[in-house]
């Protein structure tokens, strides 16, 4: 009998605002595409990657940062840094031709190693402030909007003039530096940040002359790389054995190599580990992450000293893909390289973790879920225009909880790559809080199903993980880095960790529905005590009283978790007061509903003032760069945080507004009516 | 059904229900005035409504956020004085928007707003009596309001344990040296200790050589502190002499009198040469104050013996030794030593082996480690305190907090290493702990039947019809 309320006149203005709605949206699909930059030069590398090479050199694993990873991982977190984006597109126009290229971050590192003059002239380091081009002499068209890509040979033409700044802008403390100043400080730690990735295999490409005509024949050449050395390591270790102690005996020009070989060990040694500590004892080790691994330098010093296997077939390999002649021989070195490379760390780390690892990023299931939660999203618009529709109504719903699926297994994922519970820094609380977020929405769909969070579920999912990759890509870094010491602790981060972020997934729900809730009155499409109203503020009353028992447990956890880490409970440190307002927002909001001083409308606008608050202890605090909990810094991130403000407080603003000028909404006539026929209609079928 | 009939079942009537205590106390407190019966009652119902809860809950709101601010530019320690261990307090916000300062001076800071406000003290007291009035005295007791008088219970808990950790509990640094290669111990480096030192308070001992022992007399820094703006005069029982203290200051620095300037304190000769003591700002990081004032030794004879006295900043295991000022008085030796309190712990800790360890290839700290070894009264035990997990014993908790030698720019300079531990007295150590299982109970004893209830309720129904 519910037919009969979808006769009201409300019907109409839904499809309108429905309309407006999708047009907008495909406005702004329709201006993602955009033109790649261009190459400019002649590419070396005609022929694509073979998905063979890409997938086998993706899952090699390496020790980078104080964790073993794929090489895949380093690749994509160094293009996040110098890039912004995660992939590099670029177009070659020939002609009238125009071929577009998008590389992942694997391909675009095996570009950097094996092709190093095409990579060097890639549009990289998106420059976002034309005072940079202006301070690098680079031309420009002076256009503040926007942002322009430089390679790597570009900024390297006026590389003296960019350290001279830097090196004076680094020495200001972050405050004090103009935007100008800050962009070409960032743009040069960029710059070394890449130059240290294209040195590291520098030495297999740069020879070495040899001035003894026996050491030549014995080493395979005039000029020798370390790949040369490294092949014949067997005939170099005897050379140097004939050494006498007080330095005769040798051939000639054995210094030269010594002296290249210790540049060789300068050359990468910031850079990653790529081979595994072969020979190191694994005896007494209790955990396989505490052994430092060996950057190319130091393995081919262990092999000339007389380490002989898969390291040395690894090196002599990775060699050959660098100074190969064809690309087909390249990709074949490759493979070789990524076998020997494997077999040689296997003893050293979990493999099937790294395949695990190399797998979530191919993957992505948190991004695959994006996009099931914005279809769930629009089914679930669509289930407010055609309410008789069960079949939408499951859809909505089953999507809705397929997608939440997708991001479930993306943190199961994550755990296990990294052995810890979900929560390790601010990346994983996007995850995590969208992951609380939608499953305690969905949950009060099913207590009072109004189709209002059914709506509200995926939205703040797919926000919220859209955020995530948002942060990801400004912040750079890898999101599974190991622990600093006072946050190694499972226990702590199983318990204070999830329930205080529990705590603030609802307090974020709970915004979400004051929200809803202020759009809905102040549309005049309902009346304040329609029942989807009343039951938009009995789901806000749940989930503060869910969000409070995780805000005050969790809060009280960290204090007592802090009483064993630094010898005391509560320090008023900026984090602890953050979830202590939380805690305070909702407690005092439940009391002033039972007390009888605000109603459903000063408890909706508290319920958003309580997201105001979440947000300024998520996020904010931690960029006041004081207090022992301070772990993550973007600029940008600043920005976000005051866009979050002003959204929340401007749907307070308008609720206040509305309240004010309709304290008592009169009931509209026709839905009265219909209601009314409704009713009447109900009664007679009963 | 009709409008008003939804309206009835709407969830406010249930939750009306909730603020029964309340609503059954407005009555009584209206009668209580009228006849004007017991002015205690209405004192009480006052405060222990849940209207006023809601004040103080936005009061402390308030309060912590305007101290989160503060602590940007103040720094930690002097806003949780000024905030949070406070009886009053005029707290003041900058006014910016979007990260941009509004009505700036001409230095480009914003204008800030002043709001007097009440401390977190006074306000945090406010609470606990209101929690035992309302939220228990005067609290319906029955099967439905279990759950919520047991989450008052553990907020009772909490608070009192706040008081109690604020009041009775103190704390110190002991820092040990590990022994060099071999085992070997250096005589100026502390190995094993069974005192801690306060960070920041500080204590004036008489020494008196008995010989083989030395005995001490204590005065707390409350008394010295008399000497700032005046004369504190010490005189022991049983002692030929009195001790006159002046001139005391937070912090200072002994320095040469120089011939081109005036010093504003005595002039005394020490060693040969002419010093003085010269007060400075007080640090707010109180544990790298010097504290120190003047002396004068009064025998009974009418002999004078000035001197001046200064605490040590902070000590480091590599300077165990102390050099009180020593005098004679009719044959028998005494020393003066102005120092940080000196604690007693009821057992021994001596360090063996620090163990500091980084990410493999990085500089970021994976796990720093003591393996000490407790001796009480003759019974070793060796244990491990790092950090997250501290050592508990007697009532003490001893934390793994710094390490050293390191260049300032925190470069590693060992081994040997030092390593710092806090030692905390604090006798409601695990109330926050038990409050904690106690208030989660609470929690899920009201709000899971309340679920229960909603669900199987007409309300539900009603809404979802």
């Amino acid at each position: 009998m519910m037919h009969a309320l979808e006769a009201s006149p409300a019907r109409p203005r839904w499809q309108s605002i429905l309309a407006v709605a999708a047009a907008l949206c495909l406005s702004l699909l329709a201006s993602c595409g955009r033109a790649a930059p261009e190459l400019g030069i002649e590419p070396d590398r005609i022929e694509p990657w073979s998905e063979e090479v890409v997938d086998e050199l993706a899952r090699v694993p390496i020790q980078d940062n104080g964790r073993i990873k794929p090489l895949s991982v380093l690749a994509a977190v160094t293009l996040y840094k110098v890039h912004g984006r995660r992939d590099l597109k670029f177009q070659i126009t020939k002609g009238g031709d125009v071929e577009k290229t998008t590389l992942n971050p694997t391909e675009w590192l095996l570009d950097v190693w094996c092709y190093p003059r095409q990579a060097a002239n890639y549009p990289l380091f998106r420059v976002e402030h034309s005072g940079v081009l202006d301070a690098l002499e680079v031309e420009n068209d002076g256009q503040k909007q926007g942002f322009e890509f430089l390679s790597y040979s570009q900024v390297y033409r006026k590389v003296d003039k960019l350290e001279e700044l830097a090196q004076s802008y680094g020495k200001l403390e972050r405050e004090k530096r103009s935007e100008v100043q800050e962009h070409i400080w960032q743009l040069w730690l960029r710059f070394l940040r890449y130059n240290t990735l294209q040195q590291q295999l520098g030495a297999l490409a740069s020879p070495t002359p040899v001035a003894d005509p026996g050491l030549q024949e014995k080493l395979g050449g005039e000029r020798v790389t370390l790949a040369n050395l490294v092949a014949n390591a067997g005939a170099l270790q005897a050379a140097i054995q004939k050494v006498q102690p007080d330095g005769t005996g040798g051939p000639d020009g054995l210094l030269d190599i010594a002296n290249y070989m210790r540049r060789a060990l300068d050359n990468d040694r910031g850079g990653a580990k790529l081979f595994a500590p072969v020979g190191t004892s694994l005896e007494g080790a209790d955990d396989l992450d505490k052994i430092t691994w060996r950057t190319l330098g130091e393995a081919s010093e262990q092999v000339i000293r007389g380490q002989r296997g898969d390291v040395q077939d690894a090196i002599v390999a990775l060699g050959s893909a660098v100074t190969a002649p064809s690309h087909p021989d390249t990709e074949r070195s490759l493979l070789e390289f990524s076998g020997a490379a494997s077999r040689a760390a296997a003893p050293f780390c979990a493999p099937d973790n790294i395949d695990r690892e190399a797998y979530y990023y191919v993957a992505g299931w948190a991004y695959q879920s994006i996009h099931w939660f914005l279809l769930g999203l629009i089914l679930a618009v669509f289930t407010w225009l055609f309410r008789g529709s069960k079949l939408l109504l499951w859809a909505s719903f089953g999507v809705t909880v397929l997608a939440l699926g997708m991001l479930g297994y993306d943190l199961v994922l994550r755990c296990l790559i990294t052995g810890r519970p979900p929560i390790k820094n601010l990346y994983d609380t996007f995850l995590f809080i969208a992951f609380v977020g939608v499953f305690v929405l969905m949950l009060t769909e099913l207590v009072l199903p109004r189709r209002i969070a059914l709506a509200g579920a995926p939205f703040l999912g797919a926000l919220l993980v859209h955020f995530a990759r948002m942060y990801e890509l400004s912040d750079g870094s890898d999101t599974m880095d190991p622990l600093v010491a006072v946050l190694d602790s499972n226990f702590w981060l199983a318990t204070h960790v999830t329930t205080i972020n529990i705590g603030y997934a609802a307090g974020m729900v709970g915004a979400l529905l004051g929200m809803a809730w202020v759009v809905m009155r102040a549309s005049t499409l309902f009346h304040p005590s329609d029942h989807q109203m009343k039951a938009v503020v009995r789901s806000a009353y749940g989930v503060t009283c869910f969000g409070l028992t995780f805000a005050v447990v969790g809060t009280i956890l960290g204090g007592v978790w802090a009483n064993d880490s630094w010898g005391r409970f509560w320090g008023w440190d900026p984090k602890e007061n953050g979830a202590l307002l939380i805690c305070l927002a909702q407690i005092s909001l439940l009391h002033a509903r039972f007390s009888g001083l605000v109603r459903d409308m000063g408890f909706m606008l508290w319920a958003i003032a309580t997201g105001i608050v979440v947000v300024f202890s998520w996020f904010h605090v931690n960029l006041f760069q004081t207090g022992l909990h301070s772990y993550g810094f973007s600029a940008g991130l600043l920005n976000a945080v005051w866009i979050s403000y002003s959204a929340l407080f401007s749907f307070i603003v308008v609720g206040a507004i509305d309240g004010l000028l309709r304290p008592n909404p009169v009931r509209r006539v026709a839905a009265d009516a219909s209601s009314k026929a409704a009713e009447a209609a109900a009664a007679g079928s009963s | 059904m009709t409008t008003q009939d939804l309206d009835r079942s709407m969830p406010e009537g249930a939750l009306a229900q909730s603020a029964a205590p309340d609503a059954a106390a407005a009555p009584k407190q209206a009668r209580g005035a009228a006849g004007g019966r017991n002015p205690l009652m209405t004192v009480l119902s006052v405060f222990g409504s849940m209207k006023f809860a809601v004040v103080l809950f936005l009061l402390l709101g308030l309060l912590t956020w305007l101290g989160t601010l503060a602590q940007i530019g103040d720094g930690l320690w002097k806003t949780q004085k000024e905030y949070f261990e406070s009886w009053w307090l005029i707290a003041k916000l900058p006014l910016s928007i979007w990260n941009t300062p509004l009505f700036p001076d001409e230095a480009g800071k914003p204008f800030e707003l002043a709001i007097p406000l009440p401390g977190a003290y006074p306000v945090m007291a406010l609470l606990f009596v209101n929690l035992m009035v309302g939220g228990l005295l005067r609290m319906r007791w029955r099967i439905r309001n279990v759950g919520v008088l047991v989450v008052h219970l553990g907020m009772a808990l909490l608070l009192v344990a706040g008081f109690v950790k604020m009041e009775y509990s103190y704390s110190g640094s002991l820092a040990l040296y590990e022994p060099g290669p071999g085992g070997q111990q250096v005589a100026d480096r502390q190995h094993e200790a069974a005192t801690f030192v306060s960070f920041h308070d500080h204590e004036l001992a008489l020494l008196i050589d008995k010989g083989e022992t030395v005995v001490e007399r204590v005065v707390p820094e409350q008394t010295l502190l008399g000497a700032a703006d005046g004369t504190v005069t010490l005189r022991a029982e049983g002692l030929p002499f009195r001790v006159e203290l002046r001139y005391w200051m937070d912090n200072c620095r002994v320095l040469p009198k120089g011939p081109m300037f005036r010093a504003p304190t005595p002039v005394l000769e020490v060693d040969g040469s002419q010093m003085f003591l010269r007060p400075e700002k007080v640090q707010d990081q109180r544990s790298s104050n010097v504290a120190g004032c003047y002396a004068t030794v009064l025998t009974d004879d009418n002999e004078r013996i000035e001197t001046m006295l200064v605490s040590s900043p902070f000590r480091l295991p590599m300077d165990r030794r102390r050099f009180p000022f020593a005098f004679e008085v009719g044959g028998q030796r005494y020393g003066l030593d102005l120092r940080r309190v000196v604690y007693d712990l009821p057992f021994s800790v001596r360090l063996d082996r620090f163990v500091k360890r980084d990410h493999p290839g990085t500089t970021t700290p994976a796990d720093f480690r003591s393996f000490v070894k407790v001796d009480d009264n003759g019974v070793e035990r060796e244990a491990q305190v790092y950090m997250n997990t501290p050592l508990r014993k007697d009532g003490y908790v001893v934390y793994q907090t710094s390490w050293g030698p390191a260049s300032p720019e925190g470069r590693p300079l060992g081994p040997p290493w030092y390593s710092v531990f806090e030692v905390a007295e604090n006798p409601s150590d695990k109330w926050p702990e038990y409050a904690c299982w106690v208030i989660a109970l609470g929690l899920l004893m009201h709000f899971i039947p309340k679920l229960m209830r909603f669900l199987n309720s007409s309300g539900r129904e009603a809404l979802i019809s």
